[in-house]
């Protein structure tokens, strides 16, 4: 078997994910004595969702959805089954421990953003002490403790594209934020070699001899496949640590039965449902469940499950440790659909894919706005929560992606501090571009949208 | 008369309405949606919920599923091992650990992978030793399950080389020689080759396969030596049964010849994960010439015959869009040239065709004779990121003498192939081929191009 032929069988066992994302390993909130009733909460029990497993189920979900008696019949009808948290004006009923309205619903300020994931301070100065290091996936990457003994996790770009991942990452970041939901704190910083130092303790997994300690030549490994600057500094994204207790991820169906809180199938739950058109519009498709966490907090004197959004490696024009494929965004994994119409023209129609035009900015991968389909925009693999959605879950969607004004985008995109001026204003550009076709597709012409009010 | 589908939907929707209100998702008076709003930050108030669990399915949903559940059972327990299976190759680290395994191939220098011995020979795999002290040797070992299996020693350094081979082929199929032949008359033979040989190779600039385009031109020199015997298959009756005449004399008896020849082949294809665009051509002589008693791995037990092969090979292929659809046709042509004298010519120095060697549809050595003549016209289309779909339509036939060959007398063959592919290369395929004598499904994982 060749190298290649491995390194493909690999690829598509991973079913071409991007990495698996670096597991925030977060202590338990250290805050103590917030209440008795706090302590004694139950803590649900941590899980682990299999990438591979979700890739096949996900894969296979389409065929079994297409023989359901009760969709057919709800398709048929007429009748689909709308979300089961919203009011009678149709909003995301509150509290919400997965979404906080935001942008669409209330004044954001472009400060408001950039303060909402955390200090958004990175690192402090001194010496980080690597702790431990990611040898799972594909893109390179660690975790450190700061001179203040603050834990981050730490992830690069590839050199063919450097600034690509780290961008796309921050950006997403306070775009999610802004949007209502809950993201890591996550900055982009720079490094030299000598800021890091092995932790006496700091391991690694070894494929083949388990878990051993961390060598200065591993580390110089790790790096020598993350792109540099110029200068020979490196670029990364630090990821602070969430507070609290990670439990596993979120699915995008069912319920975490223990959890006394998580009470709704989470296909119903509105705010998934709606992330589809937000999704849409950062083109994040590499939206599985793996690139979700719960974390078990002890916020206002009481102790829950808060639900939030990570690893956003795979949105805008990003995929990891490549750029998005030209067709990304109009099909699955395995497209039923596309296979079907491709067998009965023979490939002779092109796909709407086809005439996209990359826009030959490293940093800024396979993002465009001239070909992006509103209404046909797909993820990497289906979404059970995505497959439920409804017009009034994609309005809702649409309704926060109309309230994003361009000052908002443009200082999210400002973060990931590109050194090229020509990818902030492509990237303002698509993004603004995507925004006004999302709201014209869903909202129609006549909705007072941000879309208007931009200059 | 049908109802319209406005009626069907009417009255499907009277009837599940009632049923949809689930009792709970609903059923809570409808607050402001930002009352008790805490600002932007995220929210530690108890999240909102329905008095009761929201389940993913309603109860009339949960029951009109069960017939169905019932019927994929099968398929749900196929759907739960393949899931237990990729739970497994996860959370054991199973890739990682067979890719850090095969990195150590370079520095150990063995390497196992499976044998690509032909078809019909069941699953095999191969072991090569390249060692790392040693780069010039390479020594390899390939067995299948059928039985079949086959032994190389090559030494080289530069353009040189000197290899020994020998190879045992213990169920090759053999139906008579011509187009005549029938499908009934099949039987069974085994083979024994060995060789040894000394080449040359020329190619410019020491090319690497990413060289465009590729060049290449070889000689080579040395004797070879044949055995036919009784076939091993159980399923089919030996050549020694169905054609007693034809095997009498060569069964068991040791033919060798000093072989020798050159080929030239210059490769302008490119393009990936399939080669899109570009043409090959090549050409080859190979004489079979009388044995050199100083050079001679046995003492032939019968005198052999001397003849001369000529293998001319090309193809060609365009692409439009930006997901290429391919258009390739291919020929291949096998003239042989038997010299004077009464000595043995043996059933393995036969042209095939069928199986891969051309006219896929049919039986591999389904037809063999001294020529032959196939040509092979391809569409490839993709069906989504990952997959895509070879068609192809197969025309060829085997002569005694290739002047002999006439359109009218070609055999067809037709097959699908569906392709998993990477961006950059294609994996494996499954396939069907078929032709009037019936179907034949086939697979391969790797080395499709």
């Amino acid at each position: 078997m060749t190298p290649a032929l491995l390194a493909g069988l690999a690829g598509f066992a991973a079913l071409g994910f991007a990495a698996a994302p670096v597991a925030p390993e977060a202590a338990v909130d250290p805050k103590p004595g917030e209440g008795a009733e706090a302590q004694a909460a139950p803590v649900p029990r941590p899980r682990d969702v299999s990438y591979y497993r979700d890739g096949f189920e996900q894969t296979v979900r389409p065929l079994t959805r297409a023989c359901d008696l009760p969709t057919l019949i709800r398709r048929l009808s007429g009748n689909p089954r709308e979300a089961a948290n919203v009011d009678a004006s149709d909003q995301v009923r509150l509290p919400s421990t997965w979404w906080q309205p935001r942008v669409g619903f209330r004044v954001v300020t472009a400060d408001d953003m950039l303060r909402g994931p955390g200090p958004g301070t990175g690192p402090a100065p001194g010496k980080w002490r690597v702790a431990k290091a990611k040898t799972r996936g594909v893109s390179a990457g660690f975790q450190i403790k700061d001179a203040q003994g603050t834990r981050f996790a730490i992830k690069f770009d590839v050199p063919k594209y450097p600034e690509l991942t780290t961008g796309a990452e921050v950006v997403a970041t306070y775009l999610y934020w802004a949007a209502g939901y809950n993201v890591p704190d996550n900055v982009i910083v720079t490094f030299r070699r000598e800021d890091l130092e092995i932790a006496p303790d700091a391991k690694y997994d070894d494929p083949l001899k388990g878990n051993i300690p961390m060598s200065e030549e591993f580390l110089d490994k790790v790096l020598a496949k993350a792109a540099r600057n110029p200068d020979g500094s490196y670029r990364a994204v630090a990821s602070r640590f969430l507070r609290g207790k990670p439990l596993g991820e979120f699915e995008y169906s069912g319920r975490r039965k223990d959890d006394p809180e998580d009470l709704i199938a989470h296909q119903h739950r509105r705010e998934l449902r709606g992330l589809w058109t937000i999704n849409s519009w950062i083109h994040h498709d590499d939206c599985s469940a793996r690139n979700t966490l719960d974390m078990w907090v002890l916020d206002g004197g009481r102790s829950f499950v808060r639900h939030y959004l990570i690893d956003f490696n795979g949105t805008l024009g990003a995929a990891s440790i490549d750029k998005h494929s030209d067709r990304s965004g109009t099909e699955y994994l395995l497209d039923y659909g596309v296979a079907a119409r491709s067998l009965a023209t023979l490939g002779l129609v092109p796909y709407r894919w086809e005439a996209a035009v990359d826009p030959e900015l490293p940093s800024i991968g396979f993002i465009e706005s001239r070909r992006f389909d509103p209404k046909g925009w797909r993820p990497f693999l289906p979404n059970p929560a995505f497959d439920e959605r409804t017009l009034r879950d994609i309005r809702w969607g649409a309704r926060i992606v109309a309230g994003f004004k361009e000052e908002l985008i443009r200082a999210a995109v400002k973060q990931a501090r590109y050194s090229d001026p020509r990818a902030e204003d492509y990237l303002v550009r698509v993004l603004l571009e995507r925004r006004d076709k999302i709201v014209h597709r869903w909202l129609g012409a006549t909705a007072p949208t941000a879309a208007r009010t931009d200059p | 008369m049908l109802p319209s589908r406005q009626t069907i939907r009417a009255a499907l929707f009277a009837v599940i309405l009632p049923a949809s209100l689930a009792p709970g998702a609903a059923a809570a008076p409808a607050p402001d949606s930002l009352a008790g709003d805490p600002g932007l930050g995220p929210s530690t108030a108890a999240p909102w919920n329905p008095p009761s669990p929201v389940p993913g399915s309603e109860p009339w949903e949960a029951a009109l599923r069960v017939p169905g559940k019932i019927v994929s059972l099968p398929f749900e327990a196929l759907g739960a091992a393949t899931e237990a299976t990729l739970e497994y190759v996860e959370s054991s680290n199973l890739l990682p650990r067979v890719e850090a395994l095969l990195a150590l191939r370079a520095t150990v220098g063995l390497d196992v992978r499976p044998a690509g011995l032909g078809d019909r020979t069941g699953f095999g795999g191969e072991a090569q030793y390249n060692p790392r002290w040693f780069r010039a040797l390479v020594a390899d070992v390939s067995g299948s399950t059928a039985g079949y299996n086959r032994e190389r020693v090559r030494l080289s350094r530069s353009f040189a080389s000197v290899e020994y081979e020998s190879d045992w082929r213990p169920r090759e199929l053999f139906f008579g020689e011509g187009l005549g032949s029938s499908k009934r008359s099949v039987s069974a033979y085994a083979s024994q080759v060995e060789l040894a040989r000394l080449g040359l190779e020329y190619t410019p600039g020491g090319a690497p396969a990413s060289r465009w385009p590729r060049l290449q031109a070889r000689a080579w020199a040395g004797p070879r030596d044949v055995v036919l015997r009784r076939g091993r298959d159980p399923r089919k009756p030996s050549i020694t049964e169905s054609f007693p005449s034809t095997s009498a004399a060569e069964l068991d008896t040791h033919v060798e010849h000093f072989v020798y020849g050159v080929r030239a082949a210059l490769d302008t294809r490119r393009g990936s994960p399939h080669w899109t665009n570009g043409w090959r051509i090549s050409g080859q002589a190979e004489r079979y010439d009388k044995s050199l008693d100083w050079l001679a791995l046995r003492s032939g037990d019968a005198p052999e015959r001397p003849f001369t092969r000529y293998v001319a090979e090309g193809e060609a292929g365009i692409s439009f869009l930006r997901d290429p659809r391919t258009v390739r046709l291919a020929l291949r042509v096998v003239d042989s040239e038997l010299g004077a004298g009464s000595g043995l010519f043996l059933v393995p120095d036969l042209a095939r065709l069928g199986g891969r060697e051309g006219l896929s549809g049919f039986e591999p050595g389904r037809f063999q004779a001294l020529d032959s003549a196939v040509g092979k016209l391809t569409y490839l289309f993709p069906l989504g990121r990952y997959v895509e779909l070879d068609t192809h339509a197969e025309a060829g036939g085997v002569y005694s003498r290739l002047r002999d060959a006439r359109v009218s007398s070609l055999k067809n063959s037709y097959g699908v192939q569906l392709r998993i592919r990477s961006l950059t290369t294609l994996l494996g395929f499954v396939g069907v081929d078929w032709c009037d004598e019936g179907a034949r499904v086939n697979f391969s994982l790797g080395g499709i191009e």
